[in-house]
């Protein structure tokens, strides 16, 4: 018999049958893989989404704001027989919400009802009568009544006028004003309710909103660089008052970058191999969680200017990396190795965000808002340094309006 | 007569038969060393194995139905374990044709004699090798494939393969060669 060769034989007898630790994640990789899994085109819905809402931004920029047809309806709720009798009633024509400054106030009109509303200009209603109302007089220590705000601006602050609406009554009796009052027809440009001494009610003030967000961003080692991305989700947010809110929720991120192998360090060590990549491409999906503080910055009657700061958590869904190796005699060597729910980030990234927010009916606003977002750790397999520099796009539903 | 350990691997093939969670989970950590230790050979790096060996145990799990119990499992598992890792690397297998096979023949038995080398040191040296050069490596030298099998299983010819096995050799012996040089210059700088 042929004597095997010393080489052979060294590497035959070193590597042969090894003693290796188990590792419970390469049976958490196997089980990923034996999961049937169904295949989803994210990146496709990320893109409808996103298309879909920057059309309804574009529109809601070009959205005519008709202050008259507002006057409008409700002058013709005004002449017409009155149907609604609570403080929370609100003009539903998608005119600008406001809120008044009043509370009901007993007005007694023989054989008429009388409906009170505070208009900054007058109109020319045959029912309607002009007048001058203290506004101190009008709010009896009962903010509580008053429908709350969706945004609440404080520039522009006009005398109030009272407009007396006064209608026949059907049986000629006298019919206390303040059952008629109808305090969310009321127009002005002073959107945030006072109190009596002049300040702001934050109870009134305090809401929920529900915004639904696709958000194109690049994704790479560096800030404002890298491959085209994408984030689809919801957020919550609670409003405090008319300057601070905070905001949670969940976003599906598909992140694709490409990153020097010099960049990427897994936690296993890749060794002095002679076979080291030039290049990792990866492709992942992530859950993003974030926690984030919004501070309103300028406030117009339909449109706000806002800054958000917070910080997320990534829980790396499905991570696929190619390896990139120089050329070579035997050519690129490209293999995808994927990992499943492997890697956490516990508040793992800072985000920071300027936007702007356009207030399209009673209920329903758009925002646009470009935002970076930072690692504060090593992101995914390699510990990347991964940054996120993108624009999302959202529709936000006001839920407390929307519940009244 | 079956040891008390091939009895406790024929309970739990049973078990994987019928697809029970707990059988595979207890076979695959029975064989886990083993397995991960060819897949380490063919690979180029740890995350490589890793998948390498998911993808085997796929395998494994998805044909147990085929597998002969009068044969060894361990057998059975290495061939579709090395069959995997060739099919892993298969695009990027690109050998080179060396004609002038005779050259080689006699050049073996000149290498040099090592004493035993750490698992970690000779796995590293055989990764840095090219994927063909590993695989035919790999095959002939540690799985104990005949040439003309290592030809049939790549698709190249005989000579391909005592080339490639050949260059294999040298450029290991480089490396070895390399080690000790650098072993050497460590010696001689700790004893100044």
């Amino acid at each position: 018999m042929k004597d095997k060769h010393p080489i052979d034989k060294l590497f035959k007898d070193g590597l042969h049958a090894p003693d290796l630790p188990f590792d419970q994640k390469d049976w958490e990789m196997l089980a990923n893989k034996m999961r049937p899994r169904k295949k989803r085109n994210m990146p496709l819905l990320i893109w409808m989404t996103s298309g879909v809402a920057a059309a309804l931004v574009l529109a809601a920029i070009l959205w005519p704001t008709d202050r008259h047809a507002s006057m409008k309806d409700i002058q013709e709720n005004a002449s017409g027989p009155v149907q609604r009798n609570t403080p929370d009633s609100r003009d539903t024509s998608g005119a600008p919400n406001t809120v008044p400054p009043n509370a009901p106030t007993p007005i007694r009109g023989k054989g008429a009802e009388t409906e009170k509303l505070a208009l900054n200009t007058p109109t020319d209603g045959a029912a309607i009568s002009e007048k001058p109302i203290d506004a101190v007089s009008l709010y009896p220590g009962s903010p509580a009544t008053l429908p709350p705000p969706l945004f609440s601006p404080v520039q522009n602050h006009k005398p109030i006028v009272a407009y007396t609406v006064t209608h026949l009554s059907s049986n000629g009796n006298e019919i206390p004003a303040v059952a008629r009052t109808i305090p969310a027809t009321i127009v002005s440009d002073e959107t945030t309710p006072r109190r009596a001494n002049g300040e702001r009610s934050n109870t009134s003030q305090r809401s929920w909103a529900l915004s639904v967000i696709a958000a194109p961003d690049l994704s790479g080692t560096q800030p404002l660089s890298g491959k085209l991305s994408g984030n689809v989700g919801l957020i919550a947010t609670y409003r405090f008052n008319h300057w601070l809110s905070i905001s949670g929720g969940a976003l599906y991120a598909k992140k694709l970058y490409r990153a020097d192998f010099a960049d990427y360090r897994p936690t296993i060590s890749w060794g002095d191999r002679a076979a080291i990549p030039d290049l990792v491409e990866a492709n992942c999906g992530v859950l993003d969680i974030p926690i984030l503080a919004n501070i309103t910055l300028k406030q117009y009657d339909q449109s706000s200017f806002f800054v958000s700061g917070g910080i997320s958590s990534y829980f790396m869904l499905r991570e696929t990396y190619n390896y990139i190796y120089p050329p070579h005699e035997y050519g690129y060597l490209q293999k995808p190795y994927t990992l499943h729910n492997r890697n956490r980030h516990l508040l793992g990234v800072g985000n920071l965000s300027i936007g702007y927010r356009r207030q399209l009916n009673a209920s329903l606003s758009l925002t646009v808002q470009p935002f970076v977002k930072v690692p504060l750790t090593g992101i995914g397999n390699g510990n990347i340094k991964l940054y996120s520099t993108g624009v999302a796009i959202s529709a936000d539903i006001d839920l407390t309006r929307r519940n009244r | 007569m079956p040891t008390i350990n091939e009895e406790v691997v024929q309970e739990y093939i049973a078990g994987c038969r019928k697809h029970n969670q707990e059988s595979q989970y207890a076979l695959f950590k029975h064989f886990h060393s083993y397995a991960m230790g060819i897949c380490r050979r063919y690979a180029h790096n740890s995350d490589e194995a890793s998948d390498i060996l998911s993808e085997s145990f796929l395998k494994i799990f998805s044909h147990i139905d085929r597998f002969d119990e009068s044969k060894p499992f361990k057998s059975w598992m290495g061939k579709i374990i090395t069959n995997t890792a060739i099919d892993y690397y298969r695009a990027s297998l690109k050998f080179v044709q060396q004609d002038d096979v005779a050259a080689y023949e006699n050049l073996g038995s000149e290498a040099s004699v090592y004493g035993k080398l750490a698992y970690d040191e000779l796995l590293v040296m055989i990764q840095s090798l090219s994927p063909a050069y590993q695989t035919v490596f790999n095959l002939y030298a540690i799985d104990g494939y005949s040439h003309n099998e290592i030809a049939e299983m790549l698709g190249i010819t005989v000579n391909t393969s005592k080339s490639n096995l050949h260059k294999a050799r040298r450029r290991l012996q480089e490396l070895l060669d390399q080690r000790t040089r650098t072993a050497v210059d460590n010696w001689e700088d700790n004893k100044d």
